[in-house]
């Protein structure tokens, strides 16, 4: 198996970080179509460029690193919150409640 | 291909470390809820056509850039996680909501300008900050009727010394009359 190119690794280092903000872009108090359609669009239009100005192995490598990174960030949070303090009492400085 | 020097490489990563640093920046501190503009200004800066008309899409160059964006991107994250683990006055809550050490010691405090929590999922957060504060006002309110009731026996104490003193001068001294 030839070792990837630089193009291979760069599109998946866009797709990576693509998939880090996707956690952060869908996630709202309601749930609403426009969220989750604009990313998802996103996500294929990513792909689909990446298919189409690169190879079938930068696409399936961006593919696979938007998936890892989406769900390595909801699973980061997922562990903040078990070692989190957040019981604690807190003031919030300079503005109401949220 | 490959025909660009190790100098518009490095350019290429450089730059595209400097996009993906203040991506991150933007993103954590932004002033509202994500709109639909944001999305698209995202999509522009991470893979539009300005970038594509810089580093074409089959070059190196484009490769470069990707690297870098995730290097920038990335780097600001581990500098953050650096920065929170040297320092005394902020935690891991630091990267869910954004609170940090009041100065003194005395606690917590969230900065609020802050509109939404920099990193955690909203709902769930959302879900947590309430049930947080209706915790807090209980507590204040539990802390509030013990300080009521401490100063209503006080003053019932106060009044009942009163009125005994009162009683006891009224009565009249056997031994100082005839």
């Amino acid at each position: 198996m030839d070792a990837p190119s630089i193009n291979q690794v760069g599109s998946a280092g866009i797709a990576f970080v693509w998939g880090w903000l996707l956690v952060q872009l869908t996630a709202t108090p309601q749930w609403s179509v426009q969220r989750w359609i604009v990313p998802l669009l996103a996500t294929v239009a990513l792909l689909g460029a990446t298919l189409v100005l690169l190879d079938v192995r930068a696409t399936v490598t961006s593919a696979v690193a938007t998936g890892v990174s989406a769900v390595l960030h909801v699973a980061l949070i997922g562990r903040l919150r078990l070692q989190s303090g957040s019981h604690e009492s807190f003031q919030i400085a300079g503005g109401g409640p949220r | 291909m490959n025909d660009s020097g190790w100098v518009e490489l490095l350019g290429a990563a450089a730059f595209g470390a400097l996009i993906g640093w203040y991506v991150y920046y933007i993103n954590r501190y932004r002033k509202s809820d994500v709109q639909f503009s944001d999305l698209t200004t995202i999509i522009a800066i991470i893979g539009g056509a300005a970038v594509l008309n810089l580093f074409p899409s089959g070059t190196a160059l484009f490769g470069a850039y990707g690297i870098g964006l995730f290097v920038g991107f990335f780097g600001y994250f581990a500098s953050l996680l650096l920065l929170i683990r040297s320092s005394e006055n902020f935690n891991s809550d630091f990267l869910l909501d954004g609170r940090r050490r009041i100065l003194d010691g005395s606690g917590y405090y969230i900065p609020g300008d802050f509109i939404r929590p920099p990193m955690d999922l909203q709902p769930m957060i959302a879900r947590d900050l309430s049930a947080v504060q209706a915790q807090t006002s209980t507590e204040a309110l539990r802390l509030a009727t013990l300080d009521a009731q401490r100063t209503l026996a006080t003053l019932t104490e106060a009044t009942h010394n009163s009125d005994q003193r009162r009683s006891s001068n009224l009565t009249p001294n056997p031994a100082s009359g005839d």
